[in-house]
């Protein structure tokens, strides 16, 4: 696995410092930079698990249809004009005409046009060729679909039956309604409906037993109801599950099954809340869920940080205050894994895609008693040059007893060294997208030669550096090296929490002291000068896991 | 010193507690009240403010949609596309695991109700009230997260909590009934009366789709077959399937394949020695007993591999065969003198696939990650036994803790009053997710009436089997004074009723409407959200007052640790104006079916606390 | 094992482009209905005839990157219209009519494809005995799902193949050199 860093939102824990990398339960707290959005009036990182999200447009995603809101419900949150999903693949449906009457001729003549489509349509599968004529759908036309096939959702049998339910306990709950109001004390009230009144209050509250509401001889007025409780009638149903299905050809049907897929998936039936065939080749065709385009906001301020375009065939933003336009991207790289991969692809050519993956895990590997430097490259999106200061994140107070020794060896089975000193990223520029192309790409895939190139320091393939501090600086990236060593007796996965603080100074005081205002974080570069802006956020890098290649040793030596 | 102080105060938080739902009434009937104003204005506009959001949030499958719909709008995986459960029936005893397993768990949850309102319903939840299906014995921690989220995260208006068995048989149109809920992690029994659940009835038992899952697993790992695929592309000739074929590997069966097997191509069979045939039959399987047959395909090791996993995975066996014993202790009940607990198992297999007619099925799975070759998928080859007679592990019983599911109705129809029996018993309602199993219900019948009818003598030996045997049948004769209601047994939605024995089974069995039981609760909750009623309602105010009272009180709380009905680390203030009827007061409650001695409380109220 | 003999015979109706890698007795364009109906082979396809020979009818479309390969000592027989699409990979020993095989699927020499199947993208069939595919059967998905096909719409795909190998007859030879067959 590819050494990675992923970026703190504090919304799930209470503190500002984020918990211990290695709890299971840290990973919900980070995420990639790319997922994260900046709110400019808290002068903080926001993520998709605090912001708070509305609707701004529903669309189908096939046909990429706005919905007007007053018909989405009525559509249920799904397309109501063409768009299928095939029950079986869910791939898209098309609708298609009948074939023409296949006759002799037609096999010989190399063209025969039948461009002109001959009803009935119907929906069918590219990719399975599943056709709705199979479970009896077919259209006379090829248009509005969905309006066709309306009358039969509307006479669902669930949905007449809920119908027939509601009727059936409506009169029931009104009547009760008015004796509830009254006070519950008001038992002769209660003695002429006794039933709809226990159903109010059941459902206005659960009551162990028969409840506390109840004094002993209420209850034994509902016990007398209860035993000649005919008087209120049983509900009549409209289908009735004994005769509704039988359950025996269900369990003849699986008994003298010849193939899985025979049988519907527990995800292609399971929305069903009426009983339905078993059987695969009874499913019906599904309207495709609408989608929708959403709005973000900030969850403490209301401010807006993502506000799509209305219309559906967009990909466009209005409004969009994402985190990478603010914090400084960072990239980490294992260089000795890096030289190794160029050199097996150098080496072996021709080795299968899954073996290579193998090899390059192998030479990327961290392995226990050696150490490591590994490059931090940082982007800065921001116009102006920053200054980044790096510190290795403490956990604030070891709170938590029982485990704070283990947790404790774990954390001290590796060091990690990085580099103290502030260091500078140039701003970005526009240009730099351009001219650097192609060195950038370079770097990218092989910073390790470029390195090599530049002569910055003398090293061996291996990285076997010792440097920790500026590797490289250009354009608007600086890469810094840092160091991990991993004593003999390390496990798990080399992963720290590390703080990020960059400060910078803005060309136009104007914006941003308005952003300023009110924002405890930056109140540090306030002293330097009104022009001076602090920032810090907090990251997981995460190099990858320890391998042991002498534990057989290890073990011998014990 | 600081617990001094702080007693009274949880006192007082008590009190509190008790008079909440008091106002939350009148407050909800003042809605129930207004009902008759809102004419039905359902259909004109996006969403009107009365239709609620029913969600019904299992530990693995999420039902969630709007009221008034006959339908769920989306029904997902929670823990993830592999099915995995959110929650279990055990949590981490060390403090700081279970702080940490809560974290977890409530980041969980939060991504769940998040794409809840965002990708599934599509809606705004600041205006939308909650309906959540509640299981009665659903973790009062997990309650308290889920209410954190809606409230704090989502901030949604209000969230009202009602009982899924109650909602369930609203949706089968009755007030009365005996509610079986079979999910995931457990069943459970609970007697509702005139919309009454009586609560201190409440019976559950393990047995329920998780065990079952395991159960196949098992099975699979002994019985099935598994045949890798081509080693290479290239290879020109063939080697026949025969010799390749191999013991399934344990990487095969992941929790998916384990699902799609038990949802898609298990089913449950008639029981198979009604009392008839049952004698006739069991010299076969006898002379199979006394001569254990040897497989010399098996190991003794392999044998015991599999059984110590077994042995794992049904942690509370005491015996490795019992939980294969599924058929008819009264056969099996001599086998258990000095027969191993692995021929045991071999027995039954022979017997039940002499007797199942069903297929073997060949599915397709992927191969084990440390043998993939890129040659595509291999083959499992589940017995057609397997298949029908998986299921048995459900209806085993004779385990004082892990009753069958049939016992578990009957020991509730012992525990509520003698006069209410006949009611409950002919109106049985099954719900869940395992119950979908296809002749499930029928057969759920047949074990009903087998309990009920079975004679003292094998009775007795099925209760206790490897016991003290025939010594003292009278003392285990159970379900005795059931015997006489075994002509009112009906479950309403069986779906192949028996010719019913009484007028009373004549009328429900087999009688309510055609929803499936999986998604019975949750057409309740959308029923009873139409009908503007459902459960206790929470207030965002509420909570969020609560929630700023508890701030203060943060010092206070954390001393003394535990709550009378607590089970939290973290001691919120929530759980006070969370409707909880574990915490109910108990005096007051005592209903006319106190009857039989208040030991009846002990069970779930332990349940939840623990 | 003797070298290979190359032996090409290329109807002269059939379009095989010069970039194609030919091995083996090799048989282009044989069908009934050749007069009406063109086999085209694009450029960058393979056809490899190792052990015994290949016989491919008419109306057939081979795109680039397809690779046909016969394993066995009997003739593989490939019937008329089907399409072997980018990069797929057969060695049925056998292969019907109008048949599909879409991109960057792989069929094993244990299967043998009758008429109007269809495998689909990706998918690997790799049957560990010898198995005949049913008339219309479709193979599908990451799983290599199976399920028969209704056959309606037949008739449009076949005359959309039809359209499709005209239209490729016309523009492939202006962009690309032809080969000739041995005997043509």
């Amino acid at each position: 696995m590819a050494p990675k860093i992923e970026y703190y939102c504090p919304c799930l824990s209470e503190s500002p410092h984020p918990p211990p990398p290695n709890r299971p339960s840290s990973s919900y707290s980070f995420h990639p930079l790319h997922n994260l959005f900046f709110c400019e009036e808290c002068d903080a990182v926001r993520c998709n698990r605090c912001v708070s999200v509305e609707v701004s447009g529903y669309y189908c995603p096939n046909c990429l249809f706005e919905v007007p809101s007053a018909s989405v419900r009525a559509e249920k949150n799904r397309c109501a004009r063409n768009c299928f999903l095939c029950p079986n693949c869910r791939n898209t449906l098309t609708v298609v005409p009948s074939d023409p009457p296949e006759d002799v001729d037609s096999r010989m003549s190399p063209i025969v046009s039948t461009t002109l489509g001959e009803p009935p349509f119907f929906l069918y599968c590219n990719h399975c060729r599943w056709d709705s004529a199979e479970v009896g759908i077919t259209f006379e036309k090829p248009t509005g679909l969905a309006a066709q096939l309306q009358k039969f959702e509307d006479s669902a049998p669930e949905a007449l039956e809920f119908e027939r339910l509601k009727e059936h306990f409506e009169p029931f709950l009104r009547a009760s309604s008015s004796s509830s109001a009254l006070p519950s004390a008001s038992s002769h009230h209660v003695h002429t409906n006794p039933i709809t009144a226990a159903a109010s209050s059941a459902l206005a509250r659960d009551i162990p037993g028969v409840g506390k509401y109840n004094p002993l001889s209420r209850s034994r007025v509902g016990r007398e109801k209860g035993a000649h409780r005919q008087e209120y009638p049983d509900y009549k149903s409209r289908v009735e599950v004994g005769t509704a299905l039988s359950g025996e050809a269900d369990v003849e049907f699986l008994r003298h099954l010849e193939t899985v897929s025979q049988v519907a998936a527990l995800e292609q039936r399971w929305t069903n809340s009426w009983v339905s065939p078993l059987s695969a080749s009874d499913l019906k065709p599904l309207r495709i869920p609408l989608q929708s385009k959403k709005s973000k906001r900030c969850p403490s301020c209301r401010h807006i940080l993502i506000k799509p375009e209305q219309k559906a065939q967009s990909v466009r933003f209005k409004i969009k205050l994402v985190a990478a336009n603010y914090l400084p991207a960072i990239a980490v790289t294992l260089p000795h894994a890096q030289a190794a991969i160029e050199m097996l692809k150098r080496t072996s050519k021709t080795t299968s895609a899954a073996a290579q993956a193998e090899e390059q895990q192998a030479a990327g590997a961290l392995i226990a008693g050696h150490s490591y430097s590994f490059h931090l490259a940082f982007t800065n999106p921001l116009y102006d040059p920053i200054q980044v200061r790096l510190a290795k994140a403490i956990a604030p107070a070891q709170t938590a007893e029982g485990d704070e020794a283990a947790e404790r060896a774990r954390r001290s089975t590796f060091q990690i060294q990085l580099p103290s000193a502030a260091f500078p990223v140039g701003a970005f520029a526009e240009a730099w997208e351009y001219d650097d192309e192609d060195e950038a790409m370079f770097l990218d895939d092989d910073g390790m030669e470029v390195v090599e190139a530049r002569g910055k320091k003398g090293k061996d393939g291996r990285g076997k550096t010792r440097s920790v501090g500026i590797v490289e600086k250009r354009a608007n990236v600086t890469i810094v090296s840092g160091e991990v060593l991993i004593p003999k007796e390390a496990r798990g996965d080399v992963k720290f929490n590390m703080l990020v603080s960059y400060t910078y100074r803005s060309d136009d005081p104007e914006p941003s002291e308005e952003a300023q205002t009110g924002t405890p974080s930056r109140s540090h570069g306030a002293n330097k000068g009104p022009e001076m802006k602090n920032f810090s956020f907090y990251t997981v890098v995460d190099l990858g896991s320890i391998m042991y290649r002498e534990e057989p040793k290890l073990t011998a030596d014990l | 010193m600081s617990t001094v102080p702080a007693t009274p105060r949880r006192h007082a938080a008590q009190e509190s507690m008790m008079t909440t739902p008091q106002t939350t009434r009148v407050a909800s009937s003042h809605i129930v009240q207004s009902s008759p104003h809102y004419p039905t204005t359902r259909r004109h506009s996006l969403y009107g403010t009365e239709d609620r959001i029913i969600l019904d949030p299992g530990s693995r499958i999420w039902k969630v949609g709007f009221s008034g719909e006959g339908k769920a709008r989306d029904v997902f995986y929670a823990g993830g596309e592999g099915g995995q459960s959110l929650w279990t029936l055990n949590r981490a005893s060390k403090p700081a695991d279970r702080e940490e397993e809560d974290r977890v768990l409530e980041a969980k949850l939060e991504a769940c109700l998040r794409s809840v309102f965002h990708n599934s319903l599509l809606t705004d939840p600041k205006s939308r009230k909650v309906i959540l299906v509640e299981h009665p014995l659903l973790p009062l921690h997990i309650k308290e997260i889920m209410a954190r989220i809606l409230f704090n995260n989502l901030q949604v208006p209000s969230i009202s909590f009602a009982s899924s068995h109650l909602l369930a048989l609203l949706a089968a149109g009755r007030v009365t009934g005996l509610v079986l809920d079979c999910g995931h992690l457990e069943s459970s029994v609970l007697p509702i009366f005139s919309f009454r659940p009586l609560y201190p009835h409440l019976r559950t038992t393990p047995l329920a789709g998780a065990r079952l899952s395991t159960h196949i697993k098992a099975l699979l790992l002994m019985f099935g077959t598994y045949i890798p695929p081509a080693t290479s592309l290239s290879a020109t000739m063939n080697i026949p399937a025969a010799t390749r074929s191999t013991r399934v590997p344990q990487d095969v069966l992941t929790d998916k394949v384990i699902d799609e097997i038990k949802t898609r191509i298990c089913f449950v069979g008639e029981p198979l020695d009604t009392e008839g045939p049952s004698q006739s039959m069991s010299p076969g399987p006898g002379d199979d007993l006394d001569l254990p047959p040897s497989d010399p395909a098996m190991s003794e090791s392999e044998f015991s591999r599999v059984s110590a996993d077994i042995d794992s995975n049904f942690s509370s066996q005491h015996a490795g065969s019992s939980s294969y014993s599924v058929v008819s202790h009264s056969q099996l009940a001599g086998m258990e003198h000095g027969q191993s607990a692995q021929s045991g198992v071999q027995v039954l297999a022979t017997m039940y696939s002499r007797h199942s007619t069903a297929t073997d099925i060949h599915m397709r799975v992927d191969p084990p990650p440390s043998q993939q070759t890129g040659t595509g998928r291999g083959t499992l080859i589940i017995p057609g036994w397997i298949r029908e007679r998986a299921a048995e592990v459900l209806f085993e019983g004779g385990d004082v803790d892990e009753s069958s599911v049939a016992e578990v109705i009957l020991d509730t129809l012992l525990k509520v009053p003698v006069d209410l029996r006949k009611t409950l018993a002919s109106s049985i309602l099954v719900i869940g997710g395992t119950p979908m199993l296809p002749g499930f219900i029928p057969r759920l019948q047949a074990e009903l009436t087998r309990a009920v009818s079975q004679t003292s003598n094998s009775s007795s030996s099925s209760a206790a089997p490897s016991r003290a045997g025939k010594a003292r049948p009278a003392v285990y004769d159970r379900y005795a004074a059931l015997r006489p209601l075994l002509p009112y047994f009906a479950i309403l939605n069986n779906p192949a009723p028996p010719p019913p024995a009484s007028a009373n089974a004549s009328a429900n069995a087999g009688k309510v409407p055609a929803f499936t039981p999986a998604m019975m609760a949750w057409v309740g909750g959308s029923l009873a959200g139409a009908l503007k009623t459902g459960g206790v309602e929470v207030q965002r105010e509420k909570w969020d007052e609560a929630e700023a009272q508890s701030d203060e009180d943060v010092p206070m709380e954390s001393s003394p640790p535990r709550p009378a009905g607590g089970a939290g680390v973290r001691s919120s203030p929530a759980k006070n104006i969370l409707p909880d009827w574990t915490r109910s007061p108990l005096p007051v409650g005592a209903p006319p079916a106190a009857r039989p001695p208040g030991a009846a409380m002990s069970s779930p109220s332990v349940q939840v606390a623990g | 094992m003797p070298p290979i003999r190359d032996k090409f015979t290329i109807h002269s109706k059939a379009v095989v482009c010069q970039d194609v890698e030919l091995k083996g007795d090799i048989t282009i364009g044989a069908g009934k209905s050749s007069l009406h109906l063109r086999t085209i082979v694009h450029p960058k396809a393979t056809i490899f005839a190792i052990a015994g020979p290949i016989v491919i009818g008419s109306g057939c479309i081979i795109e680039e990157g397809a690779i046909i390969v016969n394993r066995r000592k009997e003739v593989m027989r490939i019937g008329d219209d089907n399409l072997f699409e980018i990069g797929c990979r057969v060695e049925s020993p056998t292969v019907g009519n109008c048949n599909t095989i879409c991109t960057r699927a792989r069929v094993h020499h244990t299967l043998r494809i009758s008429s109007y199947c269809v495998v689909g993208a990706g998918v690997l069939v790799v049957p560990t005995e010898d198995e005949m595919l049913d008339e219309y059967t479709v193979i599908y998905g990451p799983a290599a799902e199976r399920r028969v096909w209704s056959g309606r719409g037949k008739v449009q795909e076949m005359d959309l193949r039809r359209k499709h190998a005209e239209y490729l007859r016309e523009m492939l030879p202006k962009f690309n050199r032809l080969r000739r067959g041995d005997g043509a």
